[in-house]
């Protein structure tokens, strides 16, 4: 390869044209092209960047990049120039075959970046994430795959608009597996005859200390630097989550998950060492569903909220 | 002269179709020169078929339709050596007839065309005496019949739709499937190859999904950065040669309305040839002006100039002299670093 010149223009001043009061172009938003062969354009966002007389591939900083295949498309996504119309985004557990849709986020000229939370996983269960992106009439195209190993500590009981994070003085009591049987006494026979239904699910309590970071830190006006107003509206708040009568979800650092409803009646023990300052909030709960995205969204749980981008 | 009972091999079976019937004999006994079946209704103990056979091979044939299906059985054999001396009858084997299941891939037809790189396939079983699948895996072939894939044996459960999703079938190309079950009774079937046909014009994406643990809400956080920009054409008359597009007589362009933005700086890199010379071949346009660049013939040199949007030419910058009439392919490299602008280029051999 023969290399005839190189330049720098940041360093250079010796032409007359240049004005001090040259201007940064910033806001850029028509590209043109013409007078030329062209067999690649690469646009990206750094600025550290090596010179290098190679084509490039896409880059995670790069805004623009045509090849020109046949083609004048120049963003990551490709079609042939048929609009790309949606991303698909399916997971399932590591372990699983059968990849389940979580959400489909519409695809947007005005925007490239598109991310949200799923919080229906648990922990220490391996994950897998495709994102596909798909044109008119719902034609996919290639999977992207992600795996991650989901890690968190505590408890959550959450649905999709609320989320409380139980992990100060957390005590779960027994959890135990219901199951329907009956047995019967046969006249005649040394041993019942014990038919089994196909009931079966969990029921436990839990209790937990609801204090707020700014109690935790000592920043409110109350006894110990409780933030007492704010004690109030987290521990109301609960109360009033966890006795909606809607369906949600518990979970644990260890890898239980849960579709529940909260049953019984909850009960709030102020703290009195504290001037009931803070309190311990108990309920019970009992398993109501299993935890597979189309079992939850068929019970209003499960739904996942792009991120405002 | 040694006749012991014969062991049956016996499974169930379809009664409206041929069975043939297989039996072992112990090494040391006689040869066998024929045999005697006895079939009896488990529940009544009637004789339903009785039938001696001359051969030497192990086997019986139960003709169709001497059995119904949905009864249980009981058989006994035995057989004789070349003195017609008897073995005793062996133990009663009970078995049922169970009509064939009927079994298929349901939610796709012969020669359909699949407008997708994957499918997820369904499939059907029923089993007129009630007999309940057990496992079933599906088999993808290619145009020729030869198998490409086994999906797993996946167990079944009345919860639970018999379906497998195969992935990645590549564009314009033949494929067959079957459904392969087993019973449990023990009846496997497998469906005839359905033939499918795949035709898409499907998105690529060279961006990646990346994933984060979300420990304070215990969830995952998915970002991607997803860009689709289709250049429209500005004038003139442009035509793709290769992996190459040819703008001599034309011009394209893109932006913010194609969902593109340089917002300040930013590194392009740039692979072209056969410029027309003193003519602009790449416009940067933005509301406080332009920034283009040119080779101009009065320096021979690539030209990086800044406008402003009253047409001033605010700022300029060139390299070296390059002989461009030649067609020579040019690597341009070209940055906006705040108010600067930096461009080197080379000649690519």
């Amino acid at each position: 390869m023969e290399v005839s010149i190189i330049f720098c223009g940041l360093d250079f001043f010796g032409y007359s044209n240049f004005n001090e009061n040259m201007i940064c172009v910033n806001n850029i938003n028509s590209v043109q092209m013409a007078s030329s062969i062209v067999d690649q354009i690469s646009i990206r966002k750094n600025i550290d960047v090596i010179y290098s007389a190679i084509q490039k591939t896409w880059q995670y900083d790069n805004i623009a990049l045509g090849d020109f295949n046949g083609s004048l498309e120049l963003g990551n996504l490709g079609n042939k120039g048929i609009p790309v119309t949606s991303l698909l985004y399916m997971r399932k557990k590591t372990t699983d075959l059968v990849w389940d849709a979580i959400i489909t986020i519409p695809y947007l000229n005005s925007q490239s970046l598109y991310s949200f939370k799923d919080l229906y996983v648990a922990s220490n269960v391996s994950m897998d994430y495709a994102l596909i992106p798909c044109s008119i009439g719902g034609i996919q195209g290639d999977w992207i795959i992600a795996t991650i190993l989901p890690s968190f500590t505590g408890t959550f009981i959450f649905d999709d608009y609320s989320n409380f994070h139980l992990d100060k003085d957390l005590k779960w009591d027994a959890i135990t597996t219901n199951i329907s049987k009956s047995t019967y006494l046969p006249l005649g026979s040394q041993f019942p005859i014990t038919i089994y239904g196909s009931t079966k699910y969990r029921t436990g309590k839990i209790t937990n200390t609801l204090i707020t970071d700014d109690s935790m830190d000592g920043l409110g006006t109350g006894i110990s630097g409780i933030d007492l107003a704010n004690e109030r509206l987290q521990t109301d708040a609960f109360i009033d989550f966890i006795t909606n009568f809607c369906p949600k979800m518990l979970k644990d650092g260890q890898g239980k998950m849960l579709c529940v409803n909260t049953d019984g009646n909850p009960t709030e023990t102020p703290n009195n060492e504290l001037h009931g300052g803070i309190s311990d909030v108990s309920f019970d709960f009992t398993e109501c569903g299993k935890t597979d995205i189309k079992t939850l969204q068929s019970m209003n749980l499960g739904n996942i909220i792009p991120d405002d981008n | 002269m040694t006749v012991l009972k014969p062991d049956l091999i016996m499974s169930n079976f379809d009664a409206i179709k041929d069975y043939i019937l297989t039996f072992t004999l112990d090494p040391s006994t006689d040869q066998c020169f024929g045999n005697h079946i006895i079939i009896y209704n488990n529940s009544t103990n009637a004789v339903v078929y009785d039938n001696i056979t001359t051969s030497f091979l192990l086997n019986h044939d139960i003709p169709a339709n001497t059995l119904v299906n949905g009864i249980i059985y009981k058989i006994t054999i035995a057989y004789f050596n070349l003195g017609g001396t008897y073995s005793g009858f062996s133990d009663g084997t009970i078995f049922k007839c169970l009509a064939t299941p009927i079994v298929l891939v349901s939610n796709i037809t012969s020669s359909e065309v699949i407008a997708s790189n994957n499918f997820k396939f369904i499939g059907e079983f029923t089993q007129a005496q009630g007999d309940s699948l057990s496992t079933y895996e599906y088999y993808l072939y290619d145009g020729n019949g030869i198998k490409l894939q086994s999906s797993p044996t996946l167990f079944y459960s009345p919860s639970n739709v018999i379906q497998y999703q195969f992935t990645n079938f590549i564009n314009n190309t033949k494929y067959g499937i079957a459904l392969h079950t087993m019973s449990v009774m023990g009846i496997e079937v497998d469906t005839d190859i359905v033939y499918f046909n795949t035709q898409y014009i499907a998105p690529t994406f060279a961006g990646t999904l990346l994933l984060e643990n979300l420990p304070d809400i215990g969830g995952i956080q998915l970002t991607s950065n997803a860009i689709q920009i289709i250049a429209k054409i500005g004038n003139g008359t442009i035509s793709f040669n290769g992996s190459s597009i040819d703008l001599t007589n034309g011009m394209i362009y893109f932006g913010n309305t194609e969902g593109m933005t340089i917002f300040s700086d930013f590194t392009i890199d740039l692979f072209n040839s056969d410029f027309t010379l003193d003519e602009p071949f790449l416009t940067l346009l933005s509301p406080q002006g332009k920034i283009e660049l040119c080779w101009k013939s009065w320096n021979k040199c690539i030209n990086a100039t800044k406008t402003t949007s009253n047409g001033i030419c605010v700022y300029n910058i060139f390299g070296q002299e390059v002989d461009l009439t030649t067609n020579n392919k040019l690597y341009i490299f070209f940055q906006q670093i705040g108010n600067y602008l930096n461009l080197e280029y080379e000649i690519l051999s």
